[in-house]
């Protein structure tokens, strides 16, 4: 057992300490947790929460269970909406996406009653593709910037008030909580609090998908940093913007958008946000 | 005999053979790096304690793997083929054998991938019909 006797003399090898694998037996996750923060303190030190969410198979079959294609298909994109949580366990193969579309089509019936499901797994196998091409550029801007302005008139760092949640707007701090809490963020607030660091707050995009990967149960490389270019317009075509109306839409009114003394930076049309935010050129 | 090195894509028990030693190492260059989380280690630590007999380390991954398939007198290192590129370098420099996960969608010839959209017109009748 390490640490239970030292026959040497000496001070242990610092390798030496290595020599014993981490521990499996653990009485419940209260002790697992605890001793994960002994064990990763500096991930601790990033961030302390532990998430609702389990890992491992049996929670991911779980989830597999109550998949409901067509209901996912037609609510989706509402935070309430039936999306099926499957994400982390997609991202650290805990089930398969070959896995996944077999359930999917037979749960469904049909592989065209679970048309927008299997287009969004779709979604993940193609940005697995990008990223096995690419590789490391996955963190450079993969095209021009179609916003008007160029890669250094971002800033690179995202800014204090926005990481401790204290804008004192309340779409944005119960977005950041959220994340921060939980690991898991619907993917139209993903979309939507990314348009906001990149174009409201003006921050390079990598500078967010770094905070995300850190906190994002299932943070995945490809998946993550391709859509935040794909937000700022460096991967696609323009640049993806929402307005008040879509977020309290999406979110049934439960967020506003209203910031501190009833500022409203999400008002507005899409032409007078466009206007408002990008640089014609 | 192999071993399998267990990477962060592959937590299934469908990768886990009879009689193969299977190590997972917690990266502690990627967690450094990438600022992972405490939430995101335990989520990972949860997934690796319903995969029985596997053996749980962290630090350097390739100098763990190398010394856990020398304990192990084994000749292959298998693991499966995954485009992170952290993965694929780990795996080059230790040989590692590629398994091949079942693909979503198998598409003959080269694919365009400039925009979602070309993959989806081709992968569409794969996947839809």
């Amino acid at each position: 057992m390490a640490g239970s006797t030292d026959t040497s003399g000496g001070a242990r090898r610092p390798d030496a300490l290595h020599s014993e694998p981490l521990r499996r037996d653990f009485a419940d996750r209260d002790e697992l947790v605890a001793y994960c923060r002994d064990v990763f303190p500096a991930a601790a030190e990033v961030d302390d929460h532990v998430s609702a969410t389990r890992g491992g198979p049996c929670a991911a079959e779980a989830r597999l269970a109550e998949v409901d294609p067509p209901r996912y298909g037609r609510t989706r994109n509402a935070l309430d909406g039936a999306v099926t949580g499957l994400s982390p366990y997609l991202r650290h193969g805990v089930v398969g996406l070959a896995e996944t579309r077999d359930l999917v089509i037979e749960t469904a019936g049909s592989p065209r009653a679970a048309y927008k499901l299997l287009q969004e797994l779709a979604w993940r196998d193609y940005y697995r593709r990008v990223l096995d091409d690419i590789g490391d550029d996955v963190w450079d801007d993969l095209e021009e910037w179609k916003t008007g302005y160029h890669a250094d008139h971002y800033a690179d760092e995202l800014p204090e008030d926005f990481l401790r949640g204290e804008t004192g707007n309340d779409f944005v701090d119960h977005t950041v909580h959220t994340l921060h809490e939980t690991g898991y963020l619907h993917n139209q607030l993903r979309m939507k609090i990314a348009a906001y660091v990149v174009h409201w707050r003006r921050v390079k995009w990598q500078a967010g998908a770094a905070w995300m990967l850190s906190h994002l149960l299932d943070g995945d490389l490809a998946s993550n940093n391709l859509s935040w270019q794909w937000v700022a317009s460096t991967f696609g075509p323009k640049p993806y913007l929402f307005n008040e109306e879509n977020l309290v839409k999406v979110t049934g009114g439960r967020l506003q958008g209203v910031g501190p003394g009833g500022q409203r930076p999400f008002a507005g049309s899409y032409d007078e946000l466009n206007e408002r935010l990008f640089e014609r050129r | 005999m192999p071993i399998t090195w267990l990477h962060d894509e592959m937590l299934s028990p469908a990768w886990l053979r009879e009689g193969v030693p299977t190590l997972f190492v917690f990266d502690e260059e990627w967690i450094a790096r990438e600022r992972l989380s405490l939430k995101r280690i335990v989520f990972l630590y949860e997934c690796l304690l319903e995969l029985p007999g596997v053996e749980i380390r962290k630090g350097d991954v390739v100098t763990e793997v190398r010394a856990f398939a020398e304990r192990h007198h084994a000749d292959t290192i298998q693991t499966a083929r995954c485009p992170l590129p952290r993965i694929k370098r780990q795996g080059e420099e230790l040989g590692a054998q590629w398994l091949d996960p079942e693909p979503f969608v198998e598409l003959p010839g080269r694919v365009d991938l400039k925009r979602f959209s070309r993959y989806w017109r081709k992968a569409e009748k794969h996947v839809i019909g």
